[in-house]
């Protein structure tokens, strides 16, 4: 059993390492929940097969049919790596804004804030044991799958450490954006069809399906300019690339898109606190 | 007659009971027609880049979109039920339905909607009259066999969510093989050859749902509709006798609950 022990002192650092220590009791716990049930876990690597599948039939057509060796820099194993990579993040997606909402409506959140180690502590804990389970095992069945169908590619050690870190940073930012999407739940009835669009428009976006490189030139503009294209594409592309030139702008777009996500949601988690309402019975 | 009556009273209770929370009736309706809109997007996308694969273009796949969306939504919407069946058989929930003197299927069916649903449906509808440029023999034809493959979506549901009365829990694989049927459907059938097109038209209905509707919406061929009507009238016979023969294994939970 893991337990929390005092607030670790005073001051700044006291409650920061108070928190980190109540994210690391919540992760181990959740760690151990999801290997208890590793087998729900082994069956959403299915669809991922599916997914994959289907689309390596769909690049598979395309590459014979343009009659290319390349498309857009990228040769078919490449793409299909890369696929690997950008459906590992996005089906490891965590869909907690449902149970924040929930918590919103029902009123249980009076009880969860009034508990100690605090409510965003508890559920990036949570958070980020399962993503990371969903994220190793994507990565497996992925990988399995790619070497299957097209073989292994070249990866350097270093692009794919620095790779990996990016996404880890984009986990970040995407559970702070998925925590300001529950916490709307204080001022709209329902959550889930904005995560909904959230989930689209960062898939499309962040070109899990098409690389951003191959994207008429004005959409590609656009989506190198918001955070999902640096949260989905920018990772898997620096893996499979030789150099590390696009790592300073990769890490500003993730850091910038961290601080300007964080102050808006660490303001909207201030004024929902305001409006907290127990339920009766 | 008396069935439709039935039916059509559940469906107009359940649109009454959803329609209470208007806002979250209407965001889930056009949360679902974004989520739809960005896929088409999608292969907007891929086809401005590369405007044909194998002879297949943007036209034809808003079609395949079109038929799958219309059809499913109306699945979901009209018998949501057979998509929860599942969780409710392995909660021991079917009591309720066992008592009661219209067949058991037809009311664990009808008994839920999925709201989501109409967005998909008017997506479906929306997307084949702006973007597919229809003639009115092809509206008339897209209005049967959107019907037909809510049909197969609704009797394949029934099927794999059934499988709950031998494994005991079957959510997760019944999901799983709903959103297979639906990622095969919604790509061109070009894609697939062999042993997987084998699947496509046997334990993946896909070939039902969506390849042979489009296909008939290109050309209409008497010899593939008849194909159609005799998958469908498999379909509905597999899933009927999966509940049936399941149904007798089945066990009533301990949850006390009222129904009000």
């Amino acid at each position: 059993m893991t337990s929390v022990r005092g607030r670790g002192g005073r001051g700044v650092v006291g409650i920061a390492a108070y928190r980190m220590r109540v994210i690391q009791a919540y992760f181990v716990v959740h760690l151990r929940d999801q290997m208890a049930y590793l087998g729900e876990v082994a069956l959403g690597g299915i669809i991922l097969a599916v997914l994959l599948f289907v689309l390596t039939q769909l690049w598979q057509a395309t590459f014979r049919f343009q009659g290319a060796h390349t498309l857009g820099g990228y040769t078919l194993a490449q793409v299909i790596w890369y696929l690997v990579l950008t459906e590992a993040f996005i089906t490891s997606r965590v869909a907690f804004a449902r149970k924040i909402d929930t918590d919103v409506r029902t009123g249980d959140l009076a009880y969860a804030l009034v508990r100690p180690g605090g409510y965003v502590s508890a559920h990036f804990g949570a958070y980020l044991a399962e993503r990371l389970v969903r994220f190793a095992f994507a990565l497996l069945v992925g990988g399995v799958f790619a070497l299957l169908s097209v073989g292994a590619i070249p990866v350097g050690p270093v692009p794919l450490l620095v790779g990996l870190t990016a996404s880890l940073v984009a986990m970040l930012l995407d559970f702070v954006m998925v925590l300001g999407i529950g916490l709307g739940a204080f001022w709209i009835e329902d959550t889930s069809s904005i995560y909904l669009i959230y989930t689209r428009v960062s898939m499309i976006l962040g070109g899990l399906l098409i690389p951003i490189d191959l994207f008429p030139d004005t959409i590609g503009a656009i989506a190198r300019a918001l955070p999902f294209a640096a949260m989905i594409h920018g990772p898997a592309r620096l893996v499979l690339s030789s150099g590390l030139a696009e790592v300073p702008g990769l890490f500003t777009m993730l850091g910038g898109s961290l601080a300007l996500a964080g102050g808006l949601v660490w303001w909207e988690y201030g004024v929902a606190r305001r409006r907290v309402t127990a339920q009766g019975g | 007659m008396n069935v439709v009556r039935f039916t059509g009273a559940y469906v107009w209770a359940n649109l009454r009971i959803t329609l209470a929370y208007r806002a979250a009736f209407f965001s889930a309706v056009l949360g679902m027609v974004i989520n739809d809109a960005i896929w088409v997007v999608f292969w907007w996308l891929f086809f401005t880049r590369f405007p044909s694969v194998d002879g297949y273009g943007f036209r034809d796949i808003v079609i395949v979109w079109s038929i799958c969306a219309t059809a499913f939504g109306l699945a979901v919407g009209l018998a949501g039920g057979a998509f929860t069946l599942a969780s409710r058989i392995a909660r021991g929930e079917l009591d309720f339905y066992l008592v009661l003197p219209k067949p058991v299927i037809l009311h664990l069916v009808v008994s839920r909607m999925d709201t989501s649903g109409w967005g998909d449906a008017l997506f479906g509808v929306a997307v084949f009259a702006f973007l597919a440029s229809p003639t009115p023999m092809d509206a008339v034809a897209f209005v049967g066999l959107s019907l037909i493959a809510t049909t197969i979506f609704v009797s394949y549901a029934i099927a794999v969510n059934s499988l709950a009365f031998w494994t005991g829990r079957a959510e997760t694989l019944s999901d799983q093989l709903i959103f297979g049927l639906i990622t095969f459907a919604t790509y061109p059938e070009k894609l697939f050859t062999g042993a997987v097109k084998v699947v496509l038209y046997t334990v993946v209905p896909a070939g039902f749902v969506a390849y042979i509707p489009v296909s008939l919406l290109h050309e209409w061929d008497w010899g593939w509709a008849l194909v159609l009507l005799a998958g469908t009238i498999g379909s509905i016979s597999v899933a009927v006798t999966t509940f049936t023969v399941g149904l007798r294994r089945y066990q009533s939970g301990n949850l006390t609950a009222m129904r009000a």
